[in-house]
């Protein structure tokens, strides 16, 4: 009897183990079907909605911290209210680590999703697959832009591609050549799916829109005004109330918007008012209030500032049509399209300055020696046609966090700041943020970008 | 009546002793090994620190509060 129970107990107790490594799977995702694979993207796409602070658009504080750098702001003119914005970019350096990690983060969840999501055949699937190469690829072009220097060859160093979930994986950096390429193609594979959904975000007007900003960062400038113009054509530009209320809409997504942060209302919305207040310790500079030369007459002069220079603008992260209508105007301008592109930002300026006379070849505007932006994307000296348009830009798109990045685009300029008898400078090398410290320690053969000292 | 053999007591703890000893040491045999130094706990990067505004760029400013002031 003993012997018989033994037996019994032995055969029990092997019986249940015969499962015992039936474990997850390691490096293997988890998600099945397309409601699962969606919900990797819901949550990035839930951060910009509700105005979570996203690597994919900015939310308030990010657009505070990436404008009063910049020499929009005047730093000496800082208000105690506003010790604790930051006083040049070197401020925010560091923390441009943790932002590598999260572009990352949605990089791997694009990867889980485009690696292991078998079936693409029904309308959810493909808005699934479509919205998770659009994601993949517009996290690359931010690396791209933020991580590396302005493009001038294939063979300069562009970012670690990762294009599977592999925890194991320890990429080191690629060629700018192979990180286009594979922004490039990114960004054809989400359009191929004609993503159509609003609620994923990533339609496909959207993906052109930012395919036109990659494009226009590359110096791409036919295919980058040539995606301009389909936007523009199909979203027309604002004049009048309507542009006002576009500009100054906090949740609704009117006009000419594409995509927008803040499209509801939630729990950031305290920290939204809060930045729209301490932004206001920091004046504007006179050098750039002073390009509104026209005045009240540019319906832009009362919506961005008030007469003591604060900030009046809505900060919300948007993609809109007026930034690829300046596209295809400095486009033309560097295609030696000159007549076109002064038509395009004559046709643009009309929409913003009432009682408007297009400016011809003769009556440009002189390089003013004291600007900032002396040399243009191309490394050529800057022409009155394109500081034209750069002026124009730097109107539009103040207060979106474009100006950092013009900055970067057009030579790089060395600019200092002055507080509390300091001068802080923003060098060249600070254009291009540095990969983290971890990374490089941990993975052989990363390089860092050059000035980075431990 | 159980007898107690204090003899073979005495050499159990004898072996006891012993091979505690030796897992004493054996356990010391990789001293150093605690988990490798990672400098990134300090995440920080250096940059240049500020430097005091010379005469020109203190008059800069100050045409700068000033001209604001008159607004």
């Amino acid at each position: 009897m003993k012997k018989i129970l033994f037996i019994a107990f032995i055969a029990l107790g092997l019986g249940s183990c015969t499962k015992y490594l039936d474990v997850k799977t390691y490096g293997k995702a988890v998600p099945k079907t397309s409601e699962e694979f969606s919900a990797l993207l819901h949550t990035h796409l839930n951060n910009i909605d509700f105005g979570v602070s996203s690597p994919l658009l900015d939310n308030a504080t990010d657009l505070v911290n990436m404008e009063v750098i910049t020499d929009n702001f005047s730093v000496a003119l800082t208000t105690p209210a506003g010790t604790v914005l930051p006083k040049y970019i070197g401020s925010l350096i560091n923390n441009k680590q943790s932002r590598y990690e999260r572009l990352y983060s949605v990089i791997r969840d694009a990867n889980i999703i485009i690696n292991n999501m078998l079936s693409v055949s029904t309308l959810d699937e493909r808005n699934v697959m479509g919205t998770a190469y659009a994601m993949r690829a517009i996290a690359y072009y931010q690396l791209l832009r933020e991580y590396c220097e302005p493009y001038t060859s294939d063979n300069q160093l562009g970012v670690p591609l990762v294009s599977d979930f592999d925890m194991e994986e320890r990429p080191i950096r690629s060629t700018y050549g192979q990180t286009i390429a594979l922004i490039s193609s990114d960004f054809d594979k989400a359009l191929s799916f004609k993503v159509s959904d609003e609620i994923f975000r990533y339609t496909e007007d959207v993906t052109k829109a930012y395919q036109a900003r990659f494009y226009f960062w590359i110096k791409d400038w036919e295919n980058a005004a040539r995606i301009s113009s389909d936007i523009v054509k199909k979203y027309p530009l604002l004049n009048g109330q309507a542009y006002s209320d576009m500009i100054q809409s906090k949740n609704a997504k009117v006009g000419n918007v594409l995509l927008k942060s803040y499209l509801f209302s939630g729990n950031t919305d305290v920290e939204f008012s809060s930045n729209q207040g301490i932004i206001q310790a920091r004046p504007l500079s006179k050098d750039f209030v002073d390009l509104f030369v026209e005045k009240d007459r540019d319906i832009r002069y009362r919506l961005s500032f008030n007469p003591l220079r604060l900030n009046q603008k809505m900060l919300n992260g948007k993609v809109r049509s007026a930034e690829f209508q300046l596209i295809i105007a400095e486009s033309y301008a560097h295609l030696g399209k000159s007549d076109l592109a002064l038509a395009e930002i004559n046709l643009f300026r009309s929409k913003r300055i009432s009682k408007y006379v297009n400016l011809t070849t003769n009556d440009l505007p002189a390089v003013s020696p004291l600007s900032l932006i002396l040399t243009d994307a191309e490394g050529k000296e800057l022409t009155p046609l394109l500081q034209l348009i750069l002026n124009e830009r730097r109107k539009e798109l103040y207060a979106e966090g474009d100006r950092f990045f013009e900055l970067k685009r057009n030579g790089r300029p060395v600019f200092w700041a002055a507080d509390n008898g300091l001068k802080y400078t923003t060098e060249k090398y600070m254009y291009t943020f540095p990969l983290p410290r971890i990374d490089i320690e941990v993975v052989q053969g990363l390089i860092q970008n050059d000035g980075y000292k431990l | 009546m159980m007898v107690i053999n204090y003899k073979k007591m005495k050499s159990i703890r004898i072996i006891i002793g012993i091979v505690t000893v030796v897992v004493m040491l054996g356990a010391c045999k990789k001293l150093d090994e605690v988990p490798p130094k990672n400098n990134s706990i300090v995440r920080e990067y250096i940059l240049p620190k500020p430097v005091f505004l010379n005469d020109v760029e203190r008059e800069i400013v100050k045409e700068e509060r000033t001209e604001y002031e008159k607004l």
